[in-house]
């Protein structure tokens, strides 16, 4: 499971950061962001997708802090795609990359972030769990 | 955690500080699309047309889309021909036939493809070349007419 949510947020990250305008434009056709922080949104946001990502795959002693900040970005987007979809905003979002595809309609963004949101959390109450369980062993 | 949470978004911000400038898509921290848009469709010798005139000037303009053809095929001003800057930019479309007044658009007020192609086309020797401001998206906002492949 850390695999699949470490490869889907690296591969939204990599495709933001090859196509940063195309990743600012959506931003700001969200209007979610007052208009001198989306600069800064795009350019950072995509790497806090690929460190998580990598994070989540490769660096074990920090996949509860990446399983956090995932959880963190999917809530944001979800509350962006939401409050867009109730206004009526044009069909792309940006999730993977400025262009406008299946990946990047807001319904099927919505419940691509559902499905995440349920991996995500299903891994940090595991994790949780294993050290709840390791903690008493490891102090004895 | 927390101390973790925070070395990983300082690595995230010190890897897109970097690649951001060292990238030739870099974007500017503070105004990375289209800022003064108005200002510099004026300074391009081309016509600023604002989304509450558009309809007047429907009947009597030609109208040319500068989005990505996959944008225009999902949905377009109702009219409007596909003319995706990028594509006349890397030499793969031509630019458009002079045709009497036209009107150029793209996404929104933060795109530029629509400035980038009126330019061209003020260079080409057209008179009477506009750049709608709000682009489709505001026009979509409002209901106005659109269709789609």
């Amino acid at each position: 499971m850390e695999l699949a949510l470490g490869v889907t947020f690296l591969a939204a990250g990599t495709l933001k950061v090859l196509d940063p305008a195309g990743f600012a434009l959506s931003l700001a056709t969200l209007r979610f962001l007052p208009e001198l922080l989306v600069g800064a949104a795009a350019i950072l946001i995509p790497w806090v997708e690929i460190v998580s990502g990598v994070a989540l795959i490769a660096a074990r002693r920090y996949r509860d802090a990446a399983t956090v900040l995932v959880l963190g970005l999917l809530a944001v987007f979800t509350g962006v795609l939401l409050v867009g979809l109730l206004r009526g905003s044009p069909e792309r979002c940006g999730c993977f990359g400025g262009g406008i595809s299946f990946l990047n309609r807001p319904d099927v963004g919505l419940v691509r972030n559902g499905l995440l949101i349920a991996a995500a959390t299903v891994l940090a109450a595991r994790r949780r769990k294993a050290t709840s369980r390791s903690g008493p062993a490891s102090t004895a | 955690m927390i101390a973790r949470i925070a070395v990983l978004l300082a690595l995230a911000a010190g890897l897109g500080s970097i690649a951001n400038s060292v990238s030739p898509r870099g974007l500017s921290w503070t105004h990375p699309l289209g800022k003064g848009l108005r200002a510099r469709i004026v300074e391009a010798g081309l016509q600023p047309v604002s989304i509450t005139r558009l309809p007047d000037l429907l009947p009597k303009v030609r109208l040319l889309d500068a989005r990505p053809r996959e944008d225009y095929r999902t949905g377009r001003l109702a009219g409007a021909t596909s003319y995706p800057w990028k594509d006349v930019d890397d030499g793969t479309l031509p630019l458009p036939p002079p045709d009497g007044p036209t009107v150029i658009y793209c996404a929104n007020e933060f795109c530029e493809d629509a400035l980038r192609l009126g330019r061209l086309l003020i260079q080409r020797g057209d008179a009477d070349v506009g750049v709608l401001i709000e682009g489709y998206d505001e026009w979509w906002n409002r209901k106005g007419s659109v269709e789609k492949d």
